[in-house]
């Protein structure tokens, strides 16, 4: 309800509507693109676009709200990425060992760590494993979104599971 | 750890931070000062676009208007009339031209008569002027 009393007045609520989401915002943008500068211009464009259509946004229940703008700031994220990565071409060869500082993890490890083992994933395999896993995209849709064929998403996501495991293992073995 | 496991985990985690997320060295009112300038930015960027189409386009139609669709502002009528002739077509074009016609003159030196037409004239009304007099 809180939601569609801000669309309301839409021009004056603006402000409103930033101060409740933009850190989430900014937080989705920085899993994208890992970069502080690169998070913010993704994000000003999102907004703009929420802004532009805020008129046209058809309230159906208390969540959706948040799920459109979402769906806006991950859509901005990948259009930023296309720009700069080709999804087809990422490979497990180009993958660098980086070192890597977490603590052990298991379900009670903080949610920092898991935050930066998937950051330090190759861009193809972290953006389609924030897509698939975190973000609930199916293959399909991320393949249109990535401009990639469904087997390659499959592959991509297969890979990143297999290197977040072998970091979780690593790590575990480092403590244990 | 099985694939479903992995996602269910790191989605739980992430999910844990996006409720409440920290951002370190990021302000959301900083931010928001820098969205506003650049929605300000984008608005007269787009301004000056459309002012210098408009200037552009109303450029190109002016030049065309002035050069190759209009006619020229004294047109001719070929002196291998006869005097009685010069007149009668002078009247014709006069009663045809219903308005666009504004005056005419005769040069008594080359017998030649000149007849002068606003601007407004449209080219086919005057190809079929052009046309009755030859």
């Amino acid at each position: 309800m809180k939601n569609l009393l801000l669309l309301k007045s839409n021009k004056t609520k603006e402000k409103e509507i930033y101060d409740l989401y933009a850190e989430k915002m900014y937080f989705l943008c920085n899993r994208y693109v890992n970069n502080m500068m690169d998070a913010e211009e993704v994000l000003h464009n999102g907004f703009m676009k929420v802004f532009k259509h805020l008129h046209s946004f058809i309230e159906t229940h208390e969540r959706s709200f948040e799920f459109w703008i979402k769906r806006i700031m991950v859509n901005e994220s990948l259009m930023h990425l296309r720009k700069k990565v080709n999804f087809n071409l990422v490979s497990i060869d180009d993958i660098k060992e980086k070192d890597f500082e977490a603590g052990i993890m298991d379900d009670n490890s903080s949610a920092e760590q898991y935050l930066k083992i998937i950051n330090e994933l190759p861009i193809g395999y972290k953006t389609v494993f924030n897509l698939f896993a975190i973000e609930g995209y199916d293959h399909s849709e991320i393949a249109d979104l990535l401009k990639i064929a469904e087997s390659t998403s499959r592959s991509q996501l297969t890979k990143a599971r297999k290197m977040i495991q072998q970091k979780i293992t690593k790590i575990e073995s480092k403590y244990a | 750890m099985p694939d479903n496991m992995i996602d269910n985990v790191c989605k739980k985690k992430i999910d844990e931070l996006s409720e409440n997320p920290s951002n370190p060295g990021w302000d959301k009112d900083t931010s928001w000062e820098r969205l506003q300038k650049k929605r300000k930015q984008k608005f007269f960027r787009k301004f000056y676009y459309y002012a210098a189409a408009i200037l552009i386009l109303g450029f190109v139609l002016g030049k065309q208007f002035n050069s190759g669709l209009l006619i020229n502002e004294s047109e001719e009528i070929s002196n291998t009339y006869t005097e009685i002739e010069k007149r009668q077509k002078l009247a014709e074009i006069e009663a045809n031209m219903s308005g666009n016609y504004t005056s005419y003159k005769i040069c008594y030196a080359c017998d030649e008569i000149y007849y002068r037409v606003i601007k407004e004239y449209r080219p086919v009304q005057f190809r079929y002027f052009e046309n009755n007099l030859n």
